[in-house]
C-alpha cells in the first residue's frame, strides 16, 4: 500500500539530478536503512518530505499573517488566530494554572499547530500525513517527554525528582519506584500510538473507501477525519500539560 | 493502577511480538504446514473483543456525561472537556490492541 504524495517524486528525481544516487552501498545495511529507508529510489523519504512542506506552510503564513496585525481593525484571519491562542491559554491555565501560560505557551502552540496541520494533511488524497508513520509521532511524543521532565527538573531539582517517584510510604519504595518510572516511560508509548494509530487508520480506511466509492461515500469518513485530527492535536496538548504539571507540582498542604 | 497494569503488558507483548516483524521469511513455513491461520484468527478475536469493552467503556463514559449535563447544564462545558478526554483516552486503548492485531495478523 505504498501510496505517495505528490510530492514524493518531483523532489527526489531532482535531489538525484543534482546530487547521484544515495550511497547505499557505502553505508552498512542498517545504516542504510534508516538514513534511506527507499533504498537508491529516493534521497528523502515522504514524511520527512511533507514535514518539510508543513515547515514551508508555516513559515510563509504565519508571518504573513503578523504584517497584517491590526488591534483596531482585526480581520478575518487575525480573529481567527486570536480565537486559537486565547483557547490554547485557557487550556493552560485550567490544567497547569496560575501563570503557566506565559511559561509554556510556545511548546503547547507549536505542538497544537503542527500536530493538527499534519493530521490534516490526511484528508487529501495527494498529500500524505507526517503523524501517519511512527518515525514522527515517536518524535514528538520523546520531545513531550523530555520537556515535561525537563520541567520537573528545572523545578525541583533532579534529586527531589526522582525522590517524588518513591510514591507516599517509604517502605514500598523500591516497588513504587519501579512501577512509576515504567509508567513514566509507558507515557512516551501511550501518547505516539496513540497519535500514530488514529491518523494511519484513518488514512488507511479513507482511502480504501475511496478507492471503493469515490463519490460520497467517502465525505462522512473525512469528516470523522477532520474531528480526529482536531481531537487528537487537542488530546497530545492536553496530555502534555497534564505530565508538565503533575512533574512541576508543589504538594502544600 | 489498572492503566498501568494495561499499558506495562501491552509494552510486554509489543515488544514480544518485535521479533515477528524479523522473523517473517523463516515464519511463513509454519502455518502453512497445517494451513491454519492462528495468526489471523487471533487477531480478529483480539479486536472484536477490544472493540466491545470499548464500546462498553465509551457508552458508559456518555451516559455519565448526560445525566451530568441534564443535572447541571451550567457546567457543561466542564463536562464536555473531561468526555472528550475520557473517550479518546479509552479509544487509544482500542488502538493499541488494533496495533497487535497488525502486528500478529499475518503469523
Amino acid at each position: 500500500m505504498e501510496h505517495h504524495s505528490i510530492l514524493y517524486e518531483p523532489v527526489n528525481r531532482l535531489l538525484i539530478a543534482l546530487l547521484g544516487e544515495p550511497p547505499v552501498e557505502r553505508l552498512s545495511p542498517g545504516t542504510a536503512a534508516f538514513f534511506f529507508p527507499d533504498g537508491k529510489g529516493a534521497w528523502i523519504p515522504d514524511p520527512a518530505i511533507m514535514t518539510l512542506l508543513v515547515l514551508l506552510i508555516f513559515a510563509l503564513f504565519f508571518p504573513l499573517a503578523a504584517r497584517r496585525y491590526s488591534r483596531e481593525k482585526p480581520g478575518a484571519v487575525q480573529n481567527f488566530l486570536e480565537m486559537v491562542v486565547a483557547g490554547i491559554r485557557s487550556l493552560l491555565s485550567d490544567v497547569i494554572g496560575h501563570g503557566a501560560e506565559k511559561k509554556y505557551l510556545n511548546i503547547i502552540g507549536t505542538f497544537a499547530l503542527f500536530i493538527f496541520v499534519s493530521n490534516v494533511f490526511g484528508l487529501f488524497f495527494f498529500l500524505q500525513p507526517p503523524t501517519g508513520v511512527l518515525s514522527t509521532t515517536v518524535a514528538l511524543a520523546l520531545l513531550s517527554f523530555i520537556w515535561f521532565n525537563a520541567q520537573g527538573i528545572r523545578e525541583h531539582g533532579l534529586i527531589k525528582y526522582l525522590a517524588h517517584f518513591m510514591g507516599p510510604v517509604l517502605w514500598l519504595a523500591p516497588l513504587f519506584f519501579i512501577i512509576e518510572i515504567i509508567g513514566n516511560f509507558a507515557r512516551i508509548l501511550s501518547l505516539s500510538l496513540r497519535l500514530f494509530m488514529n491518523i494511519y487508520g484513518e488514512h488507511t480506511a479513507t482511502g480504501i473507501f475511496a478507492g471503493l466509492a469515490p463519490i460520497v461515500v467517502p465525505w462522512p469518513l473525512m469528516a470523522l477525519g477532520l474531528f480526529t485530527a482536531v481531537l487528537q492535536a487537542f488530546i497530545f496538548v492536553t496530555l502534555s500539560s497534564v505530565y508538565v504539571s503533575l512533574a512541576t507540582a508543589h504538594e502544600e498542604y | 493502577m489498572l492503566k498501568k497494569t494495561v499499558l506495562m503488558t501491552m509494552v510486554l507483548v509489543a515488544f514480544a511480538a518485535m521479533p515477528a516483524l524479523g522473523a517473517q521469511a523463516e515464519a511463513g513455513a509454519a502455518p502453512a504446514a497445517s494451513g491454519v491461520k492462528w495468526g489471523a484468527i487471533g487477531a480478529a478475536f483480539l479486536l472484536g473483543i477490544a472493540a466491545a469493552a470499548g464500546a462498553i467503556g465509551q457508552g458508559r463514559a456518555t451516559s455519565a456525561a448526560a445525566d451530568g449535563i441534564s443535572r447541571n447544564p451550567g457546567a457543561a462545558g466542564a463536562i464536555r472537556t473531561m468526555t472528550i478526554i475520557g473517550l479518546a483516552l479509552i479509544e487509544s486503548l482500542v488502538l493499541y490492541a488494533l496495533l497487535i492485531a497488525f502486528l500478529i495478523r499475518g503469523l
